[in-house]
């Protein structure tokens, strides 16, 4: 007998075909077959997952409370580092007021050393000004106490020559008005102050009518007693200095006045005396 | 506590596994053929609770006789003739395999090419069901299992000619039945549409 369609049919559809069985089914079995039943199979992997997201919930929590995060931070560090207004305010006017006092300081210490400068000290000579109501902010400074160079200008030089013509009747010239360079409270290095390199050296000079021997020893104890023995001798001698004082760095301009040659000379020594010194300071001074 | 969570990766190993008796080797036999050997006692025994019956009993004997399987076929065939055997020995007690029923006249066969593409197995199955016990297991044996009418006949206990005729029959009441739902199907409002 032959297959019909309805055979293959049936065939095709059925011979692999499921259908579902009770979840009890296979119990019952093991119980007619005598045996244990299996224990249930613990879910180890739910378990195992549920362990673990415990334990990262824990790490987490720690990492919070122990670190905040990245963001909470930054609103913190913006909150706190952000000025507000009256801050800014606050902070502008006491710089404001510090930079006023300075100025008042540094106004003090021009008067004063101006008042220094014009007792007689000679140019060239170190200043030391102290300033007790100083307070610098750095500890350890010196600033209360510092020397300062006198630096001997153009214009410092025309200001003695004008000084000195005023003050015909004196034979001490008058100490110069100098200009010094204002020393910095809170940067140390303007402490010493480099003075401009002198291209072109003129001095005036005034030669006053002869001084009486009083004014001259007042005069001799405020400045170094000139070396007479290197004096020149003879005109020769003189006016050669004078060639050597012209071709070099000072002219000196005398007065004419009518005297004895021995008193022209006289003077003319005195003046080179002074010319002299003035060159040895003006060359410590570089 | 050690975690022991057996994985057979052959058919041979899991044989092997049955053969020492492990239960988780029974377990997994179970799941992995439970469903499909209950198809086949379904389409011998009608009734759901029997054919549970049948498919414990069926097993019971699998994990008996696991020592006697010769790995000369596959596994699964061997699984699905001790199903077959175990519900003809059910129908046997219940001596059921020699209703017969009279038979309609059947006037034109169905359309075959719409019976495959509209009836599921589900239905095919429920078919087969309402075929009298003997014609059913006939048909099973000689249409789907592909037995001859000797084969059986030395499994029924039958002779070939009852077979035959059971096997005739049963082809004709399917043939009636498919005819009955398609003329159902076709004649509804709704299929009109869904054909149009």
């Amino acid at each position: 007998m032959e297959k019909q369609p309805v055979d293959d049919l049936f065939a095709r559809k059925l011979h692999d075909a499921e259908a579902p069985v009770s979840s009890d089914l296979f119990n019952r079995m093991q119980q007619r077959m005598g045996t244990k039943p299996l224990p249930v199979r613990r879910k180890i992997g739910a378990w195992w997952y549920v362990a673990s997201a415990a334990c990262a919930l824990v790490a987490v929590c720690f990492l919070y409370l122990t670190n905040k995060p990245e963001k909470q931070l930054l609103e913190s560090f913006a909150q706190k580092r952000l000025p507000e207004q009256s801050d800014v305010n606050r902070v502008v006017t006491k710089r404001r007021d510090r930079f006023n006092g300075s100025a008042t300081r540094l106004q003090t210490i021009d008067e004063e050393t101006e008042k220094v400068t014009k007792e007689h000290r000679k140019p060239g000579q170190l200043a030391k000004a102290t300033y007790p109501d100083l307070k610098p902010t750095n500890p350890k400074s010196q600033l209360s106490a510092r020397e300062h160079r006198l630096v001997l200008t153009q214009q410092v030089e025309e200001q003695i020559a004008v000084i000195k013509a005023n003050e015909n009747e004196k034979s001490v010239p008058a100490a110069p008005q100098l200009a010094i360079s204002q020393p910095g409270i809170e940067r140390v290095e303007q402490a010493t102050v480099k003075p401009k390199q002198i291209t072109e050296r003129t001095i005036l000079l005034t030669i006053n009518e002869p001084q009486t021997k009083n004014e001259l020893a007042a005069s001799n104890n405020n400045y170094q007693k000139p070396d007479t023995q290197n004096q020149p001798n003879g005109l020769s001698g003189l006016f050669g200095k004078l060639k050597q004082l012209k071709n070099g760095e000072v002219m000196a301009k005398a007065t004419p006045v009518s005297e004895s040659n021995s008193t022209q000379k006289k003077r003319l020594g005195r003046v080179f005396t002074e010319v002299k010194e003035s060159l040895k300071n003006e060359t410590t001074l570089e | 506590m050690a975690l022991s969570i057996p994985y057979y990766l052959s058919e041979s190993q899991l044989v092997v596994a049955l053969q020492r008796g492990e239960a988780r080797a029974q377990k997994i036999v179970y799941e992995r053929y439970a469903n499909r050997m209950m198809a086949i006692c379904l389409r011998y025994v009608a009734n759901q609770a029997d054919a549970e019956d049948v498919l414990i009993e069926s097993f019971m004997r699998v994990f008996e006789r696991v020592n006697q399987f010769r790995s000369e076929g596959s596994f699964e065939g061997w699984i699905r003739r001790i199903m077959v055997t175990e519900s003809l020995m059910f129908l046997r007690k219940n001596k059921s395999l020699r209703q017969e029923i009279s038979l309609e006249s059947v006037t034109e066969e169905p359309d075959y090419q719409w019976a495959d593409e509209a009836l599921q197995a589900n239905d095919l199955l429920r078919l087969v069901a309402q075929l009298p016990d003997g014609y059913r297991t006939i048909f099973n044996l000689y249409a789907i299992e592909g037995y001859s009418h000797a084969e059986i006949a030395s499994l029924t206990g039958i002779s070939e000619g009852t077979s035959k005729s059971q096997l005739s029959r049963a082809r004709a009441l399917l043939q009636q039945r498919i005819k009955t739902l398609e003329t159902d199907v076709k004649s509804a409002p709704e299929y009109g549409k869904a054909a149009s």
